[in-house]
């Protein structure tokens, strides 16, 4: 087994190569200067090779581009072009705001998400279930952006009672509405995504012998039946955190957190491009690594699952 | 049931029954029905935008008539330039909508042609790269890349076809070469082979159509996908450019009115979310009429 985690480790490094070149190819097609962009359009000609040359891009872009694979290995991602901050350590300091984010939106998903789905699944047909698929297809369907202005304005301008937007001391009342945006988003896939794979596993014969055996409802539903739907709710789940911890961009500008996702999009729109890949890369390897650890949980969920 | 006219024996032309069977299938279902017409009602109402938005979208502003409520003269309300809500959501659907299509057209033309050749390749170097291709693309949120791509190419509405496209060509691509896989296995691609058929001949007339039912389900299900990321790329000034209306730059501008003005907010989100619900429904629908194991 180790065997494998192995191998899979071993193939993620030519993706994430692929992914700081398209990266950098990306950002080299991009028309204009990024020197102009630092020093400004009035700066003279001197000043503009001066910074051309402190920040290495007379260089061949070859050059260019190994030597920022050289030091992005041994965990130095550069500066960023325009206030020379160190990249790595901005990285450091936004990724808790987006894992607090991600936890709490992940915690509100799975509490409201798998119960409201393995509930429509057991009462398939009822007003209950029709109910439930209504309220996660509208969930699945309503913009983040629009949620995430809908809640500031009733909870935060109408009621007061929360805070718009910010940070603040950090406390959690913080992040709540942030976390509700995404949890519910994410909870509504999780509820329309449990009630299907509950449905298919409902129908298997195993169950009806539990059943037929004397087995309570909840004996079966539970233990029975949800432990073998866990794979793909895992998989799903999996997925929203590998999403969720490259920062969800969107609110976290709406809510105006300082986390990952709003760190790379505001590099992207100033072509910043040393921020840009290194942020880029730092996604693709959470992103890689939540699908890698993914693959150890299923042997804990089931026990058929082995790797040779 | 009556018999029809005499099939073919052996189910010959397996394509075309298999389609006309799932839309008797979707016409059975109501709420599939219900998806389509709005669908349809939608496409209406962006086909025909300059005849049923009252007032003029761009050129019928009046500052002194800024910020108002929904009344009997703007049925929501008018923005901060005081042009009328209700024309710009009009004008804005068709923003979405050729969005939603046109970037599915692009990703099927990338999804379609790279996971043909991949599939039918499969286990060559042609299916080595498509595949580690489609691997980089999937280490990147989707959004993040049709971020940078926009930024890159400069922001405007062929921009955001292309970039939304680009993204979801991975997808369709292990979808059509999964499906290729299994159908390049069976007798009459044998067949079609052994009677000296082109390789490409094979894959679009013999193999491809055999795919369409996925296919169509995954592309009615992407045009709902597509219009919530043009809204996302428009609301961070990346889409259509002002002052051309789209739904996703109305929210972004509603935005520093939230205390003012909320309809300014909630017109245009509600736009969005009944268009994406339309899709939705009618993919659903899809799904399930196209489903070969579907009960009846």
């Amino acid at each position: 087994m180790s065997l494998y985690f192995i191998r899979r480790l071993l193939l993620v490094v030519p993706v994430l190569f692929g992914v700081s070149l398209f990266t950098f190819i990306l950002f080299f097609i991009v028309p204009g200067d990024p020197v102009l962009s630092v020093v400004g359009e009035r700066a003279s000609p001197e000043t503009v090779a001066r910074i051309r040359a402190e920040l290495g891009l007379d260089k061949p872009l070859p050059v260019q581009y190994i030597t920022w694979v050289g030091k992005a290995l041994q965990g130095d991602l550069g500066r960023s072009f325009l206030n020379q901050r160190s990249i790595t350590e901005s990285i450091q300091a936004r990724f808790p705001v987006t894992l607090r984010l991600a936890l709490f939106s992940l915690s509100i998903a799975i509490v409201l998400g798998i119960p409201a789905g393995v509930w429509a699944a057991v009462h398939k047909g009822t007003w209950i279930d029709g109910a439930l698929r209504n309220v996660s297809l509208i969930g699945v369907c309503t913009p983040v952006i629009f949620q995430g202005l809908a809640l500031q304005y009733i909870f935060g301008v109408w009621l007061k009672w929360l805070p718009v937007s910010g940070i603040g001391d950090g406390s959690w009342y913080h992040y709540l509405l942030p976390a509700v945006v995404l949890g519910t988003n994410i909870a509504a896939y999780q509820a329309r995504l449990s009630r299907a794979v509950m449905l298919e596993v409902l129908e298997q014969d195993y169950i009806r012998t539990a059943r037929a055996k004397g087995l309570g409802q909840r004996v079966v539903v539970f233990k029975h039946a949800l432990r073998n739907a866990m794979i793909p709710i895992v998989t799903a789940l999996g997925g929203s955190l590998g999403s969720l911890l490259v920062g969800s961009a969107l609110t976290e500008i709406i809510f105006a957190l300082p986390g990952i996702g709003s760190y790379t999009l505001d590099a992207v729109f100033a072509r910043d491009l040393p921020v840009v890949m290194g942020a880029f890369l730092f996604q693709a390897v959470v992103f890689v690594g939540v699908n890698v650890l993914l693959d150890g949980a299923y042997v804990l969920i089931d026990p058929r699952v082995r790797y040779d | 049931m009556k018999p029809r006219t005499q099939e073919p024996a052996g189910g010959v032309y397996v394509g075309e029954s298999q389609l006309l069977l799932a839309w008797k299938r979707l016409r059975r279902d109501r709420v599939a029905m219900f998806g389509l017409a709005l669908v349809a009602l939608l496409s209406l109402v962006a086909i025909f935008a300059p005849w049923i938005a009252p007032y003029d979208p761009i050129t019928d502003y009046n500052l002194r008539n800024r910020l108002q409520a929904p009344s009997k003269d703007h049925w929501l309300g008018t923005d901060a330039s005081g042009r009328d809500v209700f024309s710009r959501i009009v004008y804005g659907a068709r923003i979405s909508l050729t969005v939603g299509f046109a970037s599915r057209i692009v990703t099927l033309i990338l999804g379609l042609g790279l996971g043909a050749l991949a599939g039918y390749y499969a286990g060559t170097w042609v299916d080595m790269v498509i595949m580690r291709l489609s691997e980089i693309i999937d280490a990147l949120p989707s959004l993040f890349v049709a971020i940078a791509i926009a930024v890159a190419v400069g922001p405007g509405i062929y921009t955001v076809f292309f970039a939304l496209g680009f993204v979801g060509w991975a997808d369709m691509c292990r979808l059509i070469r999964g499906q290729v896989l299994t159908i390049r296995e069976q007798q009459f691609v044998e067949a079609a082979r052994a009677i000296g058929c082109s390789t490409p001949r094979i894959v679009f007339r013999h193999i491809l159509p055999q795919v369409l039912a996925p296919v169509i389900v995954t592309v009615t299900m992407g045009v709902a996908g597509a219009i919530m990321a043009e809204t996302a790329l428009s609301f961070l000034g990346l889409g259509a450019q002002p002052p051309t209306p789209t739904w996703g730059s109305m929210m972004n501008y509603a935005r520093q009115y939230i205390y003012t003005a909320p309809h300014l907010v909630f017109a245009p989100g509600v736009a969005i979310l009944l268009t994406v619900y339309a899709f939705n429904l009618l993919g659903d629908g899809l799904r399930d009429a196209m489903d070969p194991r579907a009960k009846k």
